[in-house]
């Protein structure tokens, strides 16, 4: 490692990004510049010069001059250092001092319990999303309405989903489901419906939610499941938000309506036969 | 006092291009946003690529993505003369949305979102809860690696 990068990373130890690093150090080589020869030499946009410039003028390691154009010189490196630890002190100060703050507040003040507030939480594999799910579809009560990736076919098939949601149909409980029938997931719609689950086809992927009761709900944008095992991982919203769930009930109506009945889809693709080998539809099964 | 996470329903594209540009007004240092080019266009009849100019004279960040054809090449232009750092994708099905600071945000399921009007209906939800925009960001942090650079989109058109 040469001395300028030594000393490029010493600086990012102290607290400085290494765009701020960088920037820095060229100004101390080369003195004040403005902030278009600065874009040019650092190969970046000005705009992002200037945000790395305001940022190091915040904390105290370059000076602007009060002139038209502005010109930005670096301030000594012992007065720019003593500057960035006095700011970082102040800041920890200034947390301490929060932090006393939030202890007496919460002393004083009375939570509400937990099951009155709404949550949104991250989900980030396939089992961490069944183990989620299946103790919901075993406590609905009303409806379980979802709008899924043809893929889900597959996964609820393979970890249970599916008996969990015939149980819920038996105990008089309503399935909606809108999903993008292809050919190799002809059967398992065809087993759905038999199992009283009213589908639809619904000819577009990338956008996947579900809601139990309307009130828990699971939803991904652009869910890109490659395999098909419990430790892939995926990016879900899990949240029991009620506004949140009339805004995706909302949707799921809309789409519902533009839909088309899965028996009406299912008897197209047995007559079309098999995709080919080679077409878009082959690739994609 | 507590403050709570709120989240409120947004029934046409009007109030959500409202909620958008306020949104972006209180930011201070980052804004992304993933939007249909119709939606785009109508940003422009509420001055909200202005606000993202002005955040950016502050300091601040704004990154896009977008469809990039030949009809939104110029809405496209004045944005990035604007500061924006906007970027291509072909295909995107999923949500659109415009998220602030990390925290704020307005996201809707859009379905064929070709024509659109400032009058038509929509279902849009707004929240400044900070677990949905992390979500949010990363779907949109996926979109952003997986988009080709709005200068090297236009240079192909």
């Amino acid at each position: 490692m040469d001395n300028e990068a030594v000393f490029l990373s010493r600086l990012t130890g102290f607290g400085l990004s290494e765009k701020e690093a960088q920037l820095y150090l060229h100004l101390l080589k080369y003195g004040p510049k403005t902030p278009s020869p600065l874009a040019k030499s650092l190969h970046t946009y000005r705009e992002d010069v200037h945000r790395t410039l305001t940022s190091l003028i915040e904390k105290g390691m370059v000076r602007p001059s009060l002139d038209s154009p502005t010109v930005y010189a670096a301030v000594d490196l012992d007065t720019a250092l003593g500057s960035a630890l006095q700011k970082q002190e102040s800041e920890l100060r200034e947390m301490e001092t929060r932090k006393r703050e939030l202890q007496e507040l919460s002393k004083q003040q009375r939570f509400r319990p937990s099951d009155e507030v709404s949550t949104f939480k991250i989900i980030k594999s396939i089992k961490e999303l069944i183990a989620v799910m299946l103790p919901v579809i075993n406590s609905l009560h009303e409806d379980w309405t979802m709008l899924l990736p043809a893929v889900a076919a597959v996964i609820g098939a393979q970890f249970g989903v599916d008996e969990a949601a015939y149980e819920f149909v038996k105990r008089g409980g309503r399935v909606r489901m809108m999903i993008n029938i292809s050919y190799p997931i002809a059967k398992i719609t065809q087993g759905y419906l038999d199992n009283g689950i009213e589908v639809r086809h619904f000819g577009q992927e990338g956008i996947n939610f579900t809601i139990f009761d309307k009130r828990i709900c699971i939803s991904a944008i652009s869910a890109d499941v490659t395999r098909i095992s419990p430790n892939e991982s995926i990016a879900a919203l899990w949240t029991d938000d009620p506004t949140y769930a009339r805004y995706l009930l909302s949707t799921f109506e809309t789409l519902w309506k533009q839909s088309i009945p899965a028996a009406e889809r299912i008897e197209e693709l047995i007559k079309a036969g098999p995709p080919q080998a080679g077409t878009a539809e082959h690739q994609r099964s | 006092m507590i403050i709570m996470a709120k989240g409120i329903i947004i029934e046409s594209v009007k109030d959500a291009l409202a909620a958008g540009s306020n949104i972006i007004e209180s930011a201070e240092k980052e804004v992304v946003w993933l939007l249909e080019p119709a939606m785009l266009a109508l940003s422009f009849q509420f001055g909200i690529p202005n606000k993202s100019k002005m955040l950016i004279e502050k300091g601040g960040r704004v990154r896009g993505i977008t469809k990039i054809s030949g009809t939104s090449l110029d809405v496209t232009r004045r944005l990035m003369d604007n500061g924006e750092e906007v970027r291509h994708i072909d295909q995107y099905q999923g949500a659109f949305m415009l998220v602030g600071d990390k925290k704020e945000s307005i996201s809707s399921i859009n379905v064929n979102m070709v024509d659109v009007s400032l009058d038509d209906p929509l279902v849009a939800f707004w929240t400044d809860d900070q677990a949905y925009a992390d979500f949010l960001i990363a779907t949109f942090e996926t979109a952003w690696n997986e988009a080709v650079d709005a200068e090297k989109r236009a240079r192909e058109l």
